[in-house]
């Protein structure tokens, strides 16, 4: 082969390298928007099958062996839809504003546990400790089950020299928080991963497998809820994962017992909505509590409909006391009503209240939720 | 003698007020099992169909159901905020659930902001969806998410 004909095969294998990269990323990309289709039309189906199953066991005479066949198809049929559940999550946009911000670890390994399965090498045993007393966590599920996934598919390449294979994943409460650990017996390629991903310069690494790049990124995501990562390695070969996060009840953005919160909102479907982001905030609704507590325990926030102000001075904003209630408006402000210490949010803008609560004192943060 | 329902309610005992469901959704084998289990439960008096989907918000304004199922992915590009935002404005008796398959914080304050009465995600288990009309029906907001 001649210099010239080397140098165009040469070309050719680096346009072809490139071109398969793009390929790679773009088959990928297929893959996560099948997955989450799949997600969706395997909901679609099994919603009417087991509407189908509880209309056939209740309007049937009772037949001990038809009720143990109802049982089984209805457990297969809930197994598929915790699998379609595992999809949804790991096909989330952990940059979307997710419905539930919190995980109950017990149901969440529940669906996640066959993905794993299905992301190990053949052979690998998995085995979970996670008692049902374990609170709920402050993460969103679907970030957790990215994060999760990462780690597995890390610990699964690092495991290829293993002659037995295995993930041992724990949780534990910790001090103030929950360690969700992953112990596997694989060995890291390099003793720079676990520095790598603690480095945030490696945002800028071409992204490498079992590199820890990825990693970082996750654990990025996970510090945005308060949450860490990080890892061990073991002599002479195995690994651990730690994920630490907050227990709902005492995140940092929101501190209970700092905030209390009351509802007064008259309009159902505005207070369910307030409950859910309440609780995506860490927080529990206040209730007025009898005896000495009550005196003691007052409100700090207010959230109230827009109807429960007609009798409010409407210029005069009230002096400021500690004791003084912040109030938070849900509706539109009356033209005549002048009042800057009030914060107002639309109805259909109900998750603003997460901020509005989180900056009470911003004004930057209330003048946008107004 | 009344059909067993599969699960218990929280309807008063012996409170037997007819309803009726308009299902806004194009999984037909949904809305055919949805009628079927729901004809188990005591007052169910009927399920309507949305034929066309097009006309959604007339076939509301028209059969006046007691509780809406909306799916959100609905075809032919139809709107479903508008549908809704119709249904609230000119059938205000007619209480919304939104059914989803992909539930979002963003989509649950919208679309509860806007007047509809229930969330539900496609991803429950079907107790909790019945459960879901029964709540609404009595003028509770249900939010109900993925377990």
């Amino acid at each position: 082969m001649s210099a010239r004909e080397l140098r165009g095969s040469s070309n050719r294998s680096e346009i072809t390298s490139s071109a398969l990269a793009h390929l790679e990323q773009h088959r990928l990309a297929l893959l996560g928007s099948i997955t989450a289709g799949m997600a969706h039309h395997l909901r679609n189906a099994l919603m009417p099958a087991l509407l189908r199953i509880d209309a056939l066991a209740a309007s049937t005479q009772p037949h001990a062996t038809l009720n143990a066949d109802l049982f089984h198809v209805r457990e297969s049929l809930t197994a598929l839809q915790s699998l379609a559940t595992g999809l949804s999550l790991l096909t989330a946009d952990p940059r979307e504003l997710v419905a539930r911000d919190t995980t109950h670890l017990v149901s969440w390994w529940h669906d996640m546990e066959p993905l794993i399965h299905a992301a190990t090498t053949a052979g690998t045993r998995i085995r979970a400790e996670i008692a049902q007393t374990i609170p709920l966590v402050w993460v969103a599920p679907g970030l957790l089950a990215q994060v999760t996934m990462a780690l597995v598919v890390n610990a699964n390449a690092w495991m290829r020299a293993s002659p037995s294979p295995r993930i041992h994943v724990t949780a534990r409460q910790h001090l103030d928080g929950v360690c969700l650990t992953l112990r596997h017996a694989g060995e890291m390629p390099s003793h720079g991963v676990p520095h790598n991903t603690s480095d945030p310069l490696r945002f800028e690494s071409p992204i490498e497998v079992s590199s820890g790049t990825r990693l970082t990124l996750l654990r990025e995501l996970l510090r945005e809820h308060d949450g860490d990562l990080t890892m061990d390695e073991f002599s002479p070969s195995g690994g651990a994962f730690s994920i630490r996060l907050r227990v709902r009840h005492e995140t940092r953005r929101i501190d209970p017992s700092e905030v209390r919160v009351r509802l007064a909102l008259s309009n159902p479907r505005h207070a369910a909505v307030a409950r859910m982001v309440l609780s995506q905030s860490g927080l529990t609704e206040w209730t007025a509590l009898e005896g000495e507590d009550r005196r003691s325990e007052a409100p700090q926030v207010i959230v109230c409909d827009a109807g429960m102000l007609a009798s409010i001075d409407r210029t005069t904003p009230l002096p400021h006391h500690t004791s003084t209630p912040r109030l938070i408006v849900v509706g539109a402000p009356p033209p005549d009503l002048t009042r800057r210490d009030i914060t107002w949010i639309a109805p259909t803008q109900l998750g603003l209240l997460s901020e509005a609560l989180r900056a009470p004192h911003d004004d930057a943060a209330v003048r946008r939720a107004n | 003698m009344m059909p067993r329902s599969a699960v218990p309610t929280d309807l008063e005992a012996g409170s037997y007020i007819r309803f009726t469901v308009l299902c806004i959704d194009d999984n037909e084998a949904l809305i055919d099992a949805l009628e079927s289990r729901l004809s188990l439960e005591a007052g169910f008096a009927g399920m309507y169909r949305a034929a066309p989907l097009t006309d959604a918000a007339k076939t509301a304004a028209r059969v006046r159901p007691d509780v809406v199922l909306l799916d959100v992915n609905l075809p032919d590009g139809i709107d479903v905020i508008q549908v809704l935002q119709t249904i609230v404005q000119d059938t205000p008796a007619s209480r919304v659930i939104i059914l989803t398959g992909h539930p979002t914080g963003e989509l649950v304050t919208e679309t509860m902001g806007l007047g509809a009465w229930g969330f539900v995600s496609k991803g429950v288990s079907a107790e909790r969806l019945i459960h879901a009309i029964h709540r609404v029906r009595k003028g509770d907001a249900v939010i109900e998410l993925d377990d």
